[in-house]
């Protein structure tokens, strides 16, 4: 499977279901269903392999691991994403000239999701594993129960345990920008030959705050 | 069964059955046969009071009755556990398709479900498994290299998707599963 092009209200409700915080919320469906590549992925902008540390390797991950730590520890992340350029944020708003993104985690650590910032701040993009990009307005639409058990048990993401960020510059110079500007456009461009698709998208999205 | 039907063979070679029958109603037991007869030879020219005919009648159809049981018992078997996996399969995709965590998917009631039926039929399961991970693209990669204690996934290829299914199609093939 490439790319699932599900009707949009069909997307919507699924979502909501997952996100009880979406519901009310203007939210854009921002891809086609896709498994090939999840959260972590999309949140250092690559659309072709899957992210995540993991022993043995299944998926691929940029650093080598900490022995001492379980490989999802939210250091495991910070780590990775620091050789990508970004630093260490306390402020999750939007900051001209600088890239953020979110880890998600459980209270003990143990990440569960990422999200990175919209290029010119209008909110913040999301891969939901194997599901659809979305783009929603504030941080807290997707969070959830931070206890590891409660997260366990109805797979919800956490809350978020850490914000890093890095100039547009290193986003330029590392084809972060080119490679999403790319993927949106192929999205697009789907959407121009489907004008049913747009109007359902729009149409179930108009009437949210 | 081949033991017991060789063991006839042999008796019905010297055997006459209406001897048997006579010696049947003069022994009261089967050790006083035994004792009787041991002194005078071996075991296979005289044989114990039993009704030979009955055996040799009756025995192969209860084999092939019991046979014809077991297959259908054992398609049935197959089908029921197809079905059960499939059902928790939908199940655990519906409810962990959003999730990035391999760790949290895993933990999920219905993968742990498909885990417990290998016990009963690891080969079976190991089967479906890859047919499921090939035609629906469903990660089983963590579960099929628990129970086939193998990993033919190169580190290189680790994250892309299609690479890894066709690794593991690959390995299928090669173990005659395909």
């Amino acid at each position: 499977m490439s790319n699932v092009f599900r009707s949009a209200i069909v997307i919507r409700s699924h979502f909501s279901s997952i996100f009880p915080n979406l519901t009310n919320t203007r939210w854009l469906i921002k891809s086609p269903k896709n498994d090939e590549y999840q959260c972590i992925a999309w949140a250092a902008c690559y659309t072709n392999i899957r992210w995540w540390p993991d022993k043995p390797p299944y998926y691929y991950w940029p650093i080598d691991l900490d022995d001492h730590k379980v490989p999802d520890h939210l250091d495991n992340f910070v780590k990775a994403f620091t050789a990508l350029g970004y630093r260490p944020c306390d402020k999750r708003r939007f900051e001209f000239g600088y890239q953020k993104v979110a880890i998600y985690a459980t209270s003990d650590k143990r990440v569960k999701h990422m999200a990175r910032q919209q290029f010119f701040g209008r909110g913040w993009l999301s891969k939901c594993g194997g599901l659809e990009d979305i783009l929603h307005a504030d941080l807290k639409c997707i969070e959830g129960d931070p206890s590891p058990v409660i997260a366990a048990i109805i797979g919800s993401y956490g809350a978020v345990e850490f914000i890093l960020s890095r100039s547009w510059w290193r986003a330029v110079i590392s084809l972060c920008l080119l490679r999403s500007t790319w993927a949106a456009l192929r999205h697009w461009l789907y959407r121009l030959g489907h004008p049913s698709w747009m109007w359902s998208n729009l149409s179930s999205s108009l009437g949210k705050r | 069964m081949d033991a017991i039907a060789i063991r006839i063979s042999d008796w019905e070679m010297p055997c006459n059955v209406v001897d048997v029958d006579r010696r049947q109603q003069a022994a009261p037991d089967r050790t006083d046969v035994l004792r009787a007869y041991l002194p005078l030879g071996h075991l296979r020219l005289y044989p114990p009071p039993i009704n030979l005919q009955w055996i040799r009648v009756e025995l192969p159809i209860i084999v092939k009755s019991e046979q014809a049981t077991a297959t259908a018992s054992t398609q049935t078997d197959v089908a029921d556990l197809k079905t059960r996996f499939i059902e928790q399969a939908d199940k655990w995709q519906r409810d962990t398709e959003h999730l990035s965590s391999p760790s949290q998917m895993m933990m999920h009631p219905s993968y742990q479900a498909i885990l417990g039926m290998a016990r009963v039929n690891e080969d079976e399961i190991i089967r479906i498994m890859l047919h499921d991970l090939q035609e629906n693209r469903r990660p089983w990669f963590w579960a099929l290299s628990y129970l086939t204690k193998d990993n033919p996934i190169k580190p290189t290829d680790a994250g892309r998707l299609d690479k890894m299914i066709g690794a593991w199609v690959e390995w299928g093939k090669r173990k005659g599963i395909f």
